[in-house]
């Protein structure tokens, strides 16, 4: 049976069960070589949250992400979405599963259109044409982009661009949706308009993890912090209680007396 | 001023990296540029480099606009710039990379003059002359790139995050050699993360945030500043 129609009818056959954290990370380690990118690292994200992934330099933080999405699986640990097992799933099959991804370097297909680009994401969940161009349209229009429909993706600005790999992303219709330093780069006013979306995401229903460099946008916007230094969960909370804990102002500033 | 940098702004296919940075270092200071990843201050030093066209903005040396200089004729004014990542000459031997920091003298008898100053900064190099720079540790890879770099002669040297991926031991020895290096006339712009450690030796430092200057003030201000925990994380 073709996946894509199966997804179709909402909601799911398996309605997702609330109650529980939409994604649990178990014991996730990850070597390349001899250098150990990720240790030990376990936590729950709540449903509905927006959760920041934030460390220094070398923290670990893409490497995890690239866990989560399914780019690469860990050499040993769990993880869990909506109580299954994805560690072993590719990238495509958790995007049929309800996770969806960005990318830090926009990956638009630029001899297309914008609406077009948007339309490959919901093909995952539509069938047929007409739908699918329904569907990009709603999330055009959610984004913001639906005057640039028509535009070719390569023509776009680079803000624009962003806000695409967003609104592709939500075409396919995902319930926890990972974005990867969506706001590097932008202006004040851009990245206010994107916290503003990354809000409505949110208040959509959708869990949002976002990897982000960009510390006085990405700390007030998010729920919950989670802090990686050299591979390891080094301090999460409320972002508030997160940016008074010692180590995590040690990790960042340094301190060698502290660190030695 | 030895390097006046003002109104610099560079962006990368449109995205914006810094932002109208003014910043100055004086003859004989080690300034440091600090700040988060993602804060641009690898790209402040790239654009005094030449490395990056900065978009609007100057960058005078010693009072000579280099800004549209291109990068290869910007270290025989004096300015030398040891990259991220140091980038050496992998296969290359230690002597063969120091060889080629002195390439602007090579018609000169002296050509190997620094080799002395380098040797009392860093012995451990005169030890591994002839290895290939590969198979130095990671901090004794950033002490060849400060060599090399020091063989050109510079009046400035500008650093970008020497202390990274290498052991806090080698850390310190390098941060002793900054101390050292400036004392032998050398003026030091440094770009770090670790502020704590990087201001022990500095006598002025800038925070930046996303591509702007935040913070600026003595070594002594900056280490009292509660802002500077807002610099970093944001909050």
């Amino acid at each position: 049976m073709n996946p894509a129609s199966a997804m179709q009818s909402s909601p799911a056959p398996t309605a997702p069960d609330t109650s529980r954290p939409i994604l649990q990370l178990t014991d996730i380690w990850q070597r390349f070589g001899g250098l150990v990118a990720n240790a030990e690292v376990t936590f729950d994200v709540p449903r509905g949250q927006i959760l920041g992934l934030i460390g220094p330099n070398g923290a670990g933080k893409s490497t995890l992400f690239g866990i989560i999405a399914g780019a690469r699986a860990p050499v040993q640990g769990q993880v869990v979405f909506e109580g299954r097992d994805v560690t072993r799933l590719d990238a495509p099959a958790r995007c049929t599963l309800g996770i969806a991804r960005t990318y830090q370097v926009p990956r638009s297909f630029d001899s297309m259109s914008v609406l077009d680009n948007v339309m490959v994401g919901s093909f995952s969940r539509h069938t047929r044409a007409a739908a699918a161009r329904e569907a990009a349209l709603e999330v055009l229009d959610f984004t913001g982009l639906i005057g640039r429909a028509a535009a070719s993706a390569g023509d776009l600005t680079p803000p624009e661009k962003r806000r695409l790999e967003v609104a592709r992303a939500l075409a396919t219709e995902p319930r926890l949706l990972l974005l990867d330093e969506v706001m590097t780069g932008l202006t004040p006013s851009e990245a206010r308009k994107g916290v503003e979306l990354i809000r409505r995401i949110r208040d959509r229903g959708i869990t949002v993890i976002m990897v982000e460099h960009v510390m006085e946008i990405v700390m007030p916007l998010v729920d919950r912090a989670i802090v990686l230094n050299l591979g390891r969960v080094l301090s999460q909370g409320a972002p508030h209680d997160v940016v008074r804990d010692p180590a995590v102002v040690a990790a960042y500033l340094g301190d060698r007396h502290r660190a030695a | 001023m030895l390097l006046e940098v003002s109104n610099l702004t560079t962006a990368y296919n449109g995205l914006i990296a810094i932002s109208d940075i003014s910043m100055n270092v004086a003859e004989g200071e080690i300034v440091v540029v600090a700040g988060a990843n993602g804060a641009g201050k690898s790209t402040l030093l790239k654009s005094i480099a030449g490395m990056e066209r900065p978009q609007s903005g100057s960058v005078r040396f010693d009072g000579t606009p280099i800004g549209a200089m291109p990068a290869h004729q910007i270290p025989q004014r004096g300015l030398a710039y040891v990259p991220e990542n140091r980038r050496l000459f992998p296969r290359l031997s230690v002597a063969d990379n120091l060889r080629l920091g002195s390439y602007l003298y090579r018609k000169q008898a002296d050509r190997e003059a620094p080799l002395e100053q380098v040797f009392t900064l860093f012995p451990r190099l005169k030890e591994r002359l002839p290895q290939r720079a590969e198979t130095l540790s990671g901090g004794e890879q950033q002490m060849l790139a400060i060599g090399r770099a020091l063989m050109t002669r510079p009046r400035l040297l500008m650093l970008d995050e020497p202390s990274q991926g290498i052991m806090p031991k080698l850390v310190d020895e390098i941060f002793e050699a900054v101390k050292t290096i400036r004392a032998g006339g050398v003026t030091v712009l440094l770009v770090e993360q670790r502020l704590v450690e990087s201001l022990e030796i500095a006598d002025r430092a800038y925070v930046l945030q996303t591509g702007r200057v935040m913070l600026s003030g003595t070594a002594a201000q900056i280490s009292a500043d509660p802002d500077v925990r807002r610099a970093y994380l944001g909050m």
